[in-house]
């Protein structure tokens, strides 16, 4: 889901970076709020960033023959909401940039909005659907990974496709193609970042029931084994 | 929800499988980047298209790799002590405070005894 440096024209950086930081700012001030008041959750905190730090290294092989990477963003916006790891997901993505040369500086604000902005979000929401209905914590987080991961990649696709209409086909010709390259390849990498993160929750639920009580993730007297 | 026994295998076991399939089916490609399949397809439908920004530092591959794995390594290292801790924490409440004072006294009788001898 890196869009290159330089691969999107200046005006269009610019826009996404002006999508982005109003959610940067809500980010920063979220997170401040919750390190503040929540110091107990500090290592909790560290094991959502550290997920994604994996995740977003590993580039996996996929059927389509191509290789891609998970974002690592739907276990800690289930467990924090989604601001925490807006943050969080901007910082890798920085990283990233500077020292890998992966993604870039001025693309920086469309690939914090596809993958910290819209991951994070999207995670959080499946999360809140599925515990709606009734799913347990590692299913509802199952999928709230695997669609985050997925809608990440859409979202890529997307903005490739505004910038890079099809001469013929316009936009949806180009999107077709970009999806193809993009969400496809996702499909099985979504799902294993989903199975990923349903192990992690499994485990959590079971050392860290109160923590994830006091977050609100769990609902008092929820047993877990 | 009660997790069985063997759902965490059972769940590692489902990602490795997911990672060797495509391994096996599309043996014939070169799995290349998604990314850089992108990119390619915008040389493809843009030829004239040069980025306007590259970036200001590029590493070699072989230190592109060093730092994916260091921050791979950071990042597992981080969510492994923290299992690590957590779990000896729930031990150790499990096991109640160490019995100090009998160890003590145990070591008081020892001495005396070891004088007496």
């Amino acid at each position: 889901m890196h869009i290159m440096e330089g691969y999107l024209p200046a005006e269009q950086c610019a826009a996404w970076y002006a999508v982005s930081l109003p959610f940067w700012v809500v980010a920063v001030r979220k997170t401040q709020r919750l390190v503040q008041e929540h110091r107990d959750t500090l290592l909790l905190l560290g094991v959502a960033a550290g997920f994604c730090f994996v995740l977003s290294a590993l580039k996996m092989p996929s059927v389509t023959g191509s290789s891609s990477h998970p974002t690592g963003m739907g276990l800690g916006s289930v467990l924090f909401g989604p601001w925490p790891m807006v943050l969080v997901g901007t910082i890798v993505l920085l990283f990233q940039a500077l020292l890998l040369a992966h993604g870039g500086i001025t693309t920086l604000g469309a690939n914090s909005f596809s993958m910290a902005i819209v991951g994070a979000l999207s995670a959080w929401i499946v999360f809140k659907i599925g515990r709606r209905l009734g799913r347990s914590i590692p299913v509802a987080g199952f999928f709230a990974a695997a669609i985050s991961d997925l809608l990440t990649y859409c979202t890529t696709a997307t903005q490739l496709a505004i910038a890079y209409p099809d001469k013929a086909s316009g936009f949806w010709g180009s999107w077709v193609k970009f999806m193809s390259i993009f969400a496809v390849t996702q499909i099985p990498l979504a799902i294993a970042e989903g199975v990923l993160t349903s192990l992690v929750l499994i485990y959590l639920t079971k050392y860290q029931y109160n923590e994830m009580t006091n977050l609100g993730v769990l609902k008092v007297k929820e047993q877990w084994s | 929800m009660k997790t069985g026994r063997w759902t965490p295998l059972l769940l590692v076991g489902a990602v490795i499988v997911l990672m060797v399939v495509p391994l096996v089916v599309s043996s014939s490609h070169d799995f290349a980047g998604a990314d850089s399949k992108a990119q390619a397809a915008i040389t493809t439908a843009d030829p004239g298209y040069k980025p306007w920004f590259t970036p200001l530092w590029e590493p070699s591959s072989e230190t592109a790799t060093m730092l994916f794995s260091l921050q791979a390594a950071f990042g597992a290292g981080v969510v492994f002590f923290a299992f690590g801790y957590w779990s000896g924490r729930r031990k150790g409440r499990e096991q109640g405070p160490p019995d100090t004072a009998g160890g003590d006294v145990q070591t008081d009788a020892r001495l005396a005894a070891s004088h007496r001898g």
